[in-house]
């Protein structure tokens, strides 16, 4: 893998929180500068899939269903996400990376737009990692101050996306990548929203505010909205699809953003839960045990999935259908370890490390 | 250790060259207990011990190597009026998740008074976690499906 | 419910109603749907739904034979047949299940009485008929020709690639005499064809090249992918948004979708729009899909027009009442039971200025002859038709791990239409993906033996599951049979179910055009298998139900699950009992729909065919009602 420092020192900035900053990042000036935007995105939308999968994963078979469903539709739409980002990048002749060691967030980490106020660690089902899970989806707000060194949410960022997208297209074609390297909308499934093919300006704009919109709610303003938010067919935004689960209660059509749920119960068994270690690591068996094996045989079959799906992102479309299988046995081999005890009633659980 | 762990290990002990898979893969079915349970259930506390002592002693006996192990798990289990029956329905449960009902003449021997020998899942996960389908490099029908379109190429090993 | 009359009443919720009332239902018409199914079965709300299908799928789970019917309740009020239940017949009726087998063959398929009827476990092969199909009196000298062709289905076998959600590609369908404008210009499937199965791929470069003899005949088997109603990639030039009634045109129209970039969406399932929406591969399509990323005709019913539609549910229709001065109908009695299993129960009329029957092809009947309805002909519960299927099987030279994907993904249909139709049924076949399931009981049969009798434990065990298993090949040559007179539904008072409806009487037998195809489908099988290396295990024995003789050798055939033709459709009042509308010649206000209406059955699947024909029927029925 060739390395680009803005690349790495970016990400470092925006998944870790807390490197010096770049004060000219705000604003793109340069294709290479939006380039590298787009693969931080690329990289910010990855960084909750673990702590989704790792929650989602904990709950006992036919258990919360409804619980499991939502959590289900959040992870979906973060890869859908990460995927329209490799679109636009693809799009302005980038090449997204996915695939190295630094790809994957060591767990417990910052995450970017928290501004190091929280940290997301590998969790199962339960009360505090839905309030962690609402504190990623819940944006900045209007009111958060600007900070001069660094974007106070994810929406901020992604405007400044769009905004050098402008910039840059003002100047001359900045569509220049083979439409051959898109993942087209029909190879993208089981989740709402859609995938968009992006080779111009309005494709790209449609697909950030695809990201946007799902992420945050309706721009960015979750506590005064006036629009009618809740209703049956309506797909809410990630915020408060986690708030029903943890309110135990469904949001009905008349609810508002500030006032809560209010609608009939919500199902929650918070015991129907595998009691897996937090933040497990591979480190807590010994190397050679069976038990480490299998804690190496579900890191091996994630980071061949991304292996798999930096190559369909990357020329190789088709590959789809590897990642595909892959993303189903690795619920499988974590089902798997959540039967294997660790002493004190705990059990083991998927880690998320990078293997080769 | 208290008692019912000790059941455990040991039924789990023997259950791996009974089966042909590791302990960890075993374990990670999540079903030993629920089979344990089962033979327990159907055959008593009184021979489910005897017989655990006895899987217990031949392993110990011939420290799990081979060939020794084969002569005495086939001499002293699978050849055994007793516990051949009771042995093969313990692999075939751990391969399909179901109990097979013991012999009649097992039952008119060993079986006075035995109740729910009828053949019977053990439970809806038994059924899920059979290492028959594993063993043929497939997934059992209607459940841990593999995904769009992975059928039309080999299994992930 | 007594006061009300509705523009129509339908009998059933499988597809045929199901199609009837969503069609209806979106023109505007106020639709009453009885259901003999449980209550919770109809349950559309997303918690409802995934709770009454979990407990579909835990029943199969726990069910020992995995057999279609495994997943659904066995309600005594309003019972399904078992094909567990099927045992030879000696003289004497066979009583033991629901059907009342005469013989002298037991017929050998089932259906399903739960709301959705038989999709919730059919496996969605939706293959359309061939031209010839609709000609078998004229072209071949064989039964009798339908009063419509091909070219009227066409627009309506659209409609129904679009309700099902088909996976095909229109390139890959060649059949023998498909004429030069089967699909019309530039048509496609909603999704593109499901990916074929790793063991359909070993097979097809098998048979590479292998030319068969048969009657003196030279053939070259050709493999295609097979059309399926479950949920693939969808073909972006697919352009139809819905089937819409066109009140000016007085038609069915298939509506092009409003915008440029919109594309085709498959159905999910019915409790979340995003589940299912592909086939994940969980290989137990029959007898219960889990993801319902296969069709069933809930999701059909879920899309209907509810404020328009009023549905009943455990409530079985038992007659329909005639007035005898213009032979119209007045009603719909039906008995409502509390309780699946309970000897009371309530009775009620339902009103509608026109009744559809769908309730399937043998209820369809049994109702009928309980009124004394549609007499002209004499033809009601006649020509009962299936595909009767022959399997044979074996083992393949390389492992090709059977169990992985939907249940058929390939077929063969180089026999589905020639010359040879004048001397012997044709026939198609799939290539099954579920290793020896079907004939042998394997996986467990398998395993018992290797445990039991081979004395196998541990290790070699698993490697001796792990080489038997993944090698086994399964093929099904699904034989057409002509309708005859003499294999019929009918109805006795000494035969009533729980509550004191009628269980309906079978007299079933296959006819010499029949076994002649086995045999010669038996000798394309014993090429293909010596060609490609395969070691063959068929066996028939005779104890089994379905064993029969043909030519001093012995066949054992199993049912396919394709009930037809109990209430044909034909050119006059004398020789059927629907005309061409499939309109009740006897009563113009009763409309009968589903595959009882078949004149003859073809190779294909009725599934497709009795749902285009239901859009036509609903066409008409709009028509009549202005
Ligand atoms: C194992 C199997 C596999 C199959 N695979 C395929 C395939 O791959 N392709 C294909 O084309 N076809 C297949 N079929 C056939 C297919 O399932 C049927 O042709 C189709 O489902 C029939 O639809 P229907 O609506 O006419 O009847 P049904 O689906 O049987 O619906 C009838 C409905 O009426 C209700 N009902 C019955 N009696 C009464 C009453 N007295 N009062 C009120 N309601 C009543 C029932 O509960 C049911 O809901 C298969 C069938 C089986 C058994
Ligand atoms: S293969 Fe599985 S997912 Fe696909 S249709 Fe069949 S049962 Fe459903």
């Amino acid at each position: 893998m060739e390395t680009n420092q803005l690349i790495s020192g970016v990400r470092h900035r925006l998944i870790r929180s807390g490197e010096p900053t770049l004060t000219e990042f705000n604003k793109i000036t340069t294709i290479e500068g939006l380039r590298s935007h787009l693969q931080v995105a690329i990289e910010l939308e990855h960084s909750t899939i673990p702590p989704y999968l790792f929650a989602l994963y904990s709950i006992r078979e036919n258990t919360n269903d409804t619980s499991a469903r939502a959590i289900k539709g959040v992870v979906m739409e973060e890869m859908l996400h990460m995927i329209l980002a490799c679109n636009i990048l693809n799009a302005v002749g980038g090449t997204p990376a996915i695939s190295h060691k630094e790809f994957i967030p060591e767990y417990p980490t910052y995450l970017p737009h928290s501004n190091k106020a929280f940290e997301v660690n590998l969790q199962k089902f339960s009360k505090p990692a839905i309030e962690t899970f609402l504190k990623i989806e819940k944006p900045a707000g209007k009111d958060a101050p600007p900070q001069p060194d660094r974007y106070a949410s994810i929406g901020q960022f992604y405007e400044a996306i769009v905004d050098g997208l402008k910039r840059l297209g003002a100047k001359g074609n900045i569509f220049t990548g083979k439409r051959s390297r898109q993942i087209r909308p029909e190879q993208f499934y089981g989740g709402g929203g859609g995938l968009i093919e992006v080779y111009d300006l309005a494709t790209a704009e449609e697909a950030i505010s695809e990201i946007v919109g799902q992420g945050e709610g309706i721009d960015g303003t979750i506590e005064d909205n006036n629009h009618q938010l809740f209703g049956e067919e309506l797909e809410y935004a990630h915020y408060f699809r986690f708030n029903e689960i943890h309110e135990e209660r469904y949001y009905k059509p008349t609810d508002t953003p500030k006032g809560g749920p209010t609608g009939d119960k919500f199902p929650v068994d918070w015991n129907q839960v595998h009691n897996i270690k937090e933040n497990i690591k591979m480190k807590d068996f010994k190397k050679g045990t069976e038990e480490w094996d299998m804690m190496y045989r579900f890191n091996k079959c994630y980071c061949d999935m991304l292996r798999v799906i930096h190559q369909t992102v990357n020329g190789e479309r088709e590959k789809l259908e590897q990642a595909v299988m892959m993303m189903y046995q690795l619920k499988y081999l974590a089902q798997g370890l959540m039967n294997v005890p660790m002493g004190n009633g705990l059990y083991a659980a998927p880690s998320f490390e990078y293997v080769v | 250790m208290d008692k019912t762990t000790a059941g455990l290990d040991a039924f789990l002990a023997i259950s791996v060259p009974l089966t042909g898979y590791s302990k960890i893969a075993l374990v990670a079915t999540g079903m030993a207990q629920s089979y344990l349970d089962a033979v327990h259930r159907v055959i008593g506390t009184e021979m489910t011990d005897e017989y655990l002592t006895l899987t217990a002693r031949i392993l110990q006996q011939t420290g799990g190597k081979e060939p020794a192990l084969d002569r005495e798990i086939r001499q002293q289990l699978l050849a055994s009026l007793k516990y051949g029956p009771l042995t093969r329905n313990i692999i075939q449960m751990w391969y399909w998740g179901a109990w097979l009902p013991l012999p009649p003449a097992w039952m008119a021997k060993y079986g006075k008074g035995i109740k729910g020998n009828e053949n019977h899942f053990v439970s809806p996960e038994a059924y899920q976690q059979g290492l028959i389908w594993n063993a043929m490099g497939s997934h059992p029908e209607g459940s841990k499906q593999p995904g769009f379109a992975s059928w039309s190429i080999a299994p992930l090993s | 419910m007594e006061n009300k009359e509705y523009d129509v009443v339908i009998v059933g919720s499988g597809i045929a109603g199901s199609i009837v009332a969503k069609t209806l239902t979106q023109a505007g018409k106020q639709v009453l749907l009885l259901e003999a199914g449980l209550e919770a079965g109809m349950a559309f709300d997303s918690e409802g739904a995934y709770k009454n299908y979990q407990d579909y799928l835990r029943s199969y789970y726990m069910a020992l034979a995995k057999v279609p019917n495994a997943p659904y309740p066995d309600i005594k009020d309003a019972e399904s047949p078992n094909v567990l239940d099927m045992t030879q017949i000696n003289g004497k009726p066979d009583t033991k299940g629901y059907f009342v087998q005469n013989g002298p063959l037991p017929f050998a398929s089932d259906y399903a009485r739960a709301a959705g009827g038989t999709t919730l476990h059919w496996l969605g092969t939706c293959l359309r008929m061939l031209p010839n199909d609709f000609k078998m009196r004229s072209k071949y000298g064989q039964a009798v020709d339908w009063p419509i062709d091909y070219e009227y289905l066409k627009p309506y076998y659209e409609m129904a690639e679009r309700e099902i959600g088909v996976s095909s590609d229109v390139s890959e369908q060649i059949y023998p005499n498909m004429g030069n404008d089967f699909f019309g210009k530039d048509y496609v499937f909603p999704m593109y064809k499901i990916p074929q199965s790793y063991i359909d791929k070993s097979f097809i470069d098998g048979i590479k090249g292998l030319k068969v003899s048969l009657n003196g005949d030279v053939y070259t088997p050709e493999c295609t992918s097979t059309p399926q109603g479950r949920n693939s990639t969808p073909n972006e030039k697919y352009r139809y948004a819905a089937t819409v009634w066109n009140k000016t045109s007085q038609k069915l129209e298939l509506k092009p979708f409003p915008k440029e970039s919109d594309v085709y969406v498959p159905v999910g399932a019915i409790w979340d729009p995003y589940s299912g929406q592909r086939c994940e591969g969980n290989a137990s399509c029959v007898p219960i899909c889990p993801v319902q990323a296969k069709y069933n005709a809930l999701k059909t019913l879920k899309s209907a027009k509810k404020e328009h539609l009023t549905l009943l549910s455990q409530a079985v229709a038992t007659q329909i009442h005639i007035d005898t001065s213009n032979g119209n109908i007045t009603g719909v009695s039906y008995k409502q039971y509390p309780h699946p299993d309970s000897k009371d129960y309530t009775t009620g009329t339902a009103k509608g200025k026109i009744y559809v029957l769908a309730a399937n092809a043998i209820e369809n009947a049994k109702i009928l002859l309980a009124s004394g309805a549609c007499k002209t002909s004499d033809q009601v519960g006649r020509n009962l038709m299936d595909h009767t299927v022959l399997l044979t099987w074996g083992l393949m030279k390389d492992k090709v791990y059977p169990f992985r994907g939907p249940g058929s993904t390939t077929n063969i249909p180089t026999f589905r239409d020639g010359d040879f139709r004048k001397h012997h049924a044709a026939w198609i076949s799939p290539i099954d993906n579920w290793g020896w399931g079907w004939p042998t009981g394997s996986p467990d049969t398998d395993l018992d033996h290797a445990v039991s009798t081979l004395n196998l434990y541990g290790k070699d065990l698993r490697t001796y599951i792990g080489d038997l298993l993944s090698r086994q090949l399964l093929l099904h040559f699904e034989c057409e049979q002509l309708p005859e007179k003499t294999n019929r539904v009918t109805i006795d008072n000494k035969y009533l179910d729980n509550i004191g409806n009628y269980r309906p009487i079978i007299n079933y037998n296959v006819a010499d055009y029949s076994l002649k195809a086995f045999k010669a489908s038996k000798t394309v099988s014993d090429q293909i298998f010596a060609g490609m290396g395969v070691q063959d295990y068929t066996n028939y024995p005779a104890n089994e139900p379905d064993y029969t003789t043909y030519d001093g050798q012995g066949y054992v055939f199993r049912g396919a699950g394709h009930v037809v033709g109990t209430h044909c459709m034909g050119t006059t009042e004398k020789n059927s009992v629907v005309n061409r509308d499939q309109q009740a010649w006897d009563h113009k206000n009763l409309y009968l729909v589903g595959a009882g209406n078949m004149a003859t059955l073809g190779t294909s699947n009725p599934t497709l065919t009795l749902a285009a024909l239901s859009f036509a029927a609903a066409e008409n029925i709009l028509k009549a009602l202005k």
